[in-house]
């Protein structure tokens, strides 16, 4: 048996794992080579020094603690919170998607009649008319000689001379 | 463990009592922090007034506390881990509550230099245990503080006795390598 093999069997024989012949195997190699006898006497050194890592004891409160942790309420993410609320709210798939369905429907059709009820299209294509118009640049007059107002009414003018 | 899947709770009590301490330390001796380790180790009692219905005697009650703890133990390492690398990447998570551990050791009979030896001694070795990687960090413990069989060590971490003698293997080498004077 060569050391390659035998330091692989190291662990499992300073834990006892081995059984009778292969123990004796190891042993017997221990016995006739010098560096893997040095190499386990240290890994066993090693192994000691783990006992050097001191014990805690458990705090007074440590039972009530768990206690206390067993009778809380559970705890919940933010995404199973207002699942949860959507399914306090709705209390079926089957009623809630239907529901849905109506709001969606409903909500389509108020806004179809709120806004042709209002003229919202009609106002907005004489609002757009009125803004092309040159006259309603009137509104700023007077307008000082040299501005750019005065410029653009001065062409607006020449224009509709043309016009005539 | 019948009594507490009835819901004894002086059953319970008395359960916790017998293997507080044990399971304390096994998770203190993976983890490193005091307050982590009692916090987790709550967490495994819970668990076990949760889960005393499923129980089922096939193995050991002490295997299956140990499983439990092994888990929660490797869940939490790994949260660690990902805070350490996105969330908190100044979080030094070797020497998380230095100053507990190192005070927390009352024996009135050693001198208070023999104290501090001690217990730079035990903070040396338990960095050393948490510089290994998880499931050689847990055999390691499970062996050598709890003293379970290779077999009984793979039930726990829920492998074959072959992959615990290699982990064992790899965690002797790289203990030696941490701890071994240059």
């Amino acid at each position: 048996m060569n050391c390659r093999t035998i330091l692989k069997m190291f662990a499992a024989y300073q834990d006892g794992e081995l059984d009778s012949s292969e123990r004796s195997r190891v042993e017997s190699h221990l016995e006739s080579c010098l560096s893997c006898s040095k190499y386990y006497a240290e890994t066993e050194g090693v192994w000691q020094a783990l006992d050097g890592m001191q014990e805690i004891e458990p705090s007074p409160g440590f039972y009530r603690s768990i206690f206390k942790k067993i009778h809380a309420p559970p705890r919940k993410n933010h995404f199973q919170k207002y699942l949860s609320w959507i399914m306090d709210f709705f209390p079926a798939p089957a009623v809630a998607i239907p529901v849905l369905l109506i709001c969606i429907v409903c909500g389509v059709a108020m806004g179809n009649i709120i806004g042709s009820g209002l003229g919202i299209e009609k106002n907005y294509t004489t609002h757009s008319q009125s803004l092309t118009n040159v006259n309603t640049v009137g509104v700023f007059s007077p307008i000082p000689p040299g501005t750019l107002g005065d410029g653009y009414l001065r062409l607006a003018g020449i224009s509709e001379e043309h016009k005539k | 463990m019948g009594k507490v899947a009835q819901g004894d709770t002086q059953a319970f009590e008395i359960l916790v009592h017998r293997h507080q301490k044990r399971i304390l330390n096994l998770i203190f001796r993976f983890i490193g922090d005091r307050e982590q380790a009692e916090d987790v180790a709550q967490d495994v009692f819970v668990r076990v007034w949760q889960a005393a219905k499923e129980y089922e005697p096939k193995s050991k009650f002490t295997t299956w506390v140990y499983r439990i703890s092994a888990n929660l133990c490797i869940d939490l390492q790994k949260t660690v881990h990902y805070k350490q690398i996105f969330v908190y990447p100044h979080f030094n998570a070797e020497h998380p509550n230095e100053s507990n551990e190192l005070f927390s050791y009352s024996d009135n009979s050693r001198s208070p230099e023999d104290l501090m030896l001690a217990a730079e001694k035990s903070r040396t070795i338990s960095a050393a245990i948490q510089k290994l990687p998880y499931n050689q960090r847990m055999a390691v413990i499970l062996k050598k503080f709890e003293g379970l069989s290779y077999s009984e060590i793979a039930k726990v971490l829920g492998c074959s006795v072959s992959a615990v003698e290699s982990l064992l293997v790899r965690a002797k080498k790289n203990l030696r390598e941490k701890l071994l004077p240059r």
